[in-house]
């Protein structure tokens, strides 16, 4: 299947499920849940590195699909892309607001492997976390949506309503401004005996 | 640009992509469940063919309908004989004229 087929298809196949959702059928609302949710919480958890306002901001995308699940049109974008762009939109706000009132965001709570495992994973991640906090909100939007949700350049330019090479551009000064905020951390990071 | 600092951050890359943030126990219910509330209810006679099973359900249901009516309008011979054995045929009793009031006025 070449990309845009396969993106018609998931269109289709997401204004189908909203069509069924908006005729009442549960099993619907089910299965958009479980498909779209955790891919939210995702995005919402890595932008803004705290768990309860990602829940928050999940609860509210999800909400406004639902409101806007009646007068879905089929053939505009996925609801992911859609949903993705208002995620974007809320974190953004609420980053502005945490900044404006000077909020300090607790860090998000690691899954746990083993003790030394655990520490080390949790070393790891609060470097990387860190380092996207430090980044504007637009390159930590590309970087997170490009390198660590998977998604193609071209849906990001549609989330975050910028031509291809725009995205391009911000994906690669995110990368390399993380870079050289993570350069000299390797052995810290316990990369160098592995 | 530092080499390091590129190896370090595919590496960490890699595994966030590996591990996404897992949604805090029991959101996803939450969701659902907020989902529902929302949710326009379908029209009645949509509920109510579903409570039966969907349009087979309700298929069925009229075939029983129209063959049970059917019977009972044109029996087969083998069933009026049947409900003739449980049921007994129709008998007449000659009450009235039995008792012996049926008596000419006079």
């Amino acid at each position: 299947m070449t990309i845009n087929a396969e993106t018609k298809a998931r269109r289709d196949s997401d204004a189908a499920l909203l069509q069924r959702y908006v005729a009442g059928d549960e099993a619907a609302a089910r299965l958009l849940t479980h498909a779209l949710a955790p891919r939210v919480y995702a995005h919402a958890a890595r932008m803004l590195g705290n768990a309860a306002e990602a829940e928050d901001v999940t609860q509210e995308a999800m909400m406004r699909l639902w409101k806007k699940a009646p007068d879905w049109d089929g053939a505009q974008a996925q609801a992911s892309t859609w949903l993705y762009r208002v995620t974007a939109n809320l974190c953004t706000d609420r980053l502005r607001r945490n900044r404006d009132t000077g909020a300090e965001m607790p860090d998000l709570a690691d899954p746990a492997p083993g003790p030394e495992a655990l520490l080390q994973d949790a070393a790891r991640h609060d470097a990387l976390q860190a380092a996207l906090d430090r980044l504007p909100a637009r390159q930590r939007q590309a970087v997170i949506l490009r390198h660590l949700s998977g998604l193609g350049n071209a849906q990001i330019a549609e989330i975050l309503e910028m031509r291809v090479e725009a995205v391009e551009s911000l994906t690669a000064r995110g990368k390399k401004a993380l870079s050289a905020l993570l350069a000299g951390q390797r052995e810290e990071l316990g990369f160098s005996d592995e | 640009m530092n080499d390091h600092g590129d190896e370090t951050l595919e590496r960490l890359l890699s595994e966030a992509r590996a591990a996404p943030p897992a949604m805090p126990r029991g959101m996803l219910a939450r969701l659902e469940a907020q989902a529902l509330t929302v949710q326009p209810r379908a029209a009645l006679w949509r509920r109510m063919v579903d409570s039966i099973g969907g349009w087979a359900g309700l298929g069925g249901l009229v075939t029983a309908t129209v063959v049970g009516f059917w019977i009972g309008v044109a029996p087969p011979d083998g069933i009026a004989t049947q409900v003739d054995l449980l049921l007994g045929d129709d008998v007449t009793m000659p009450v009235l004229m039995g008792a012996g009031w049926d008596f000419d006025e006079g």
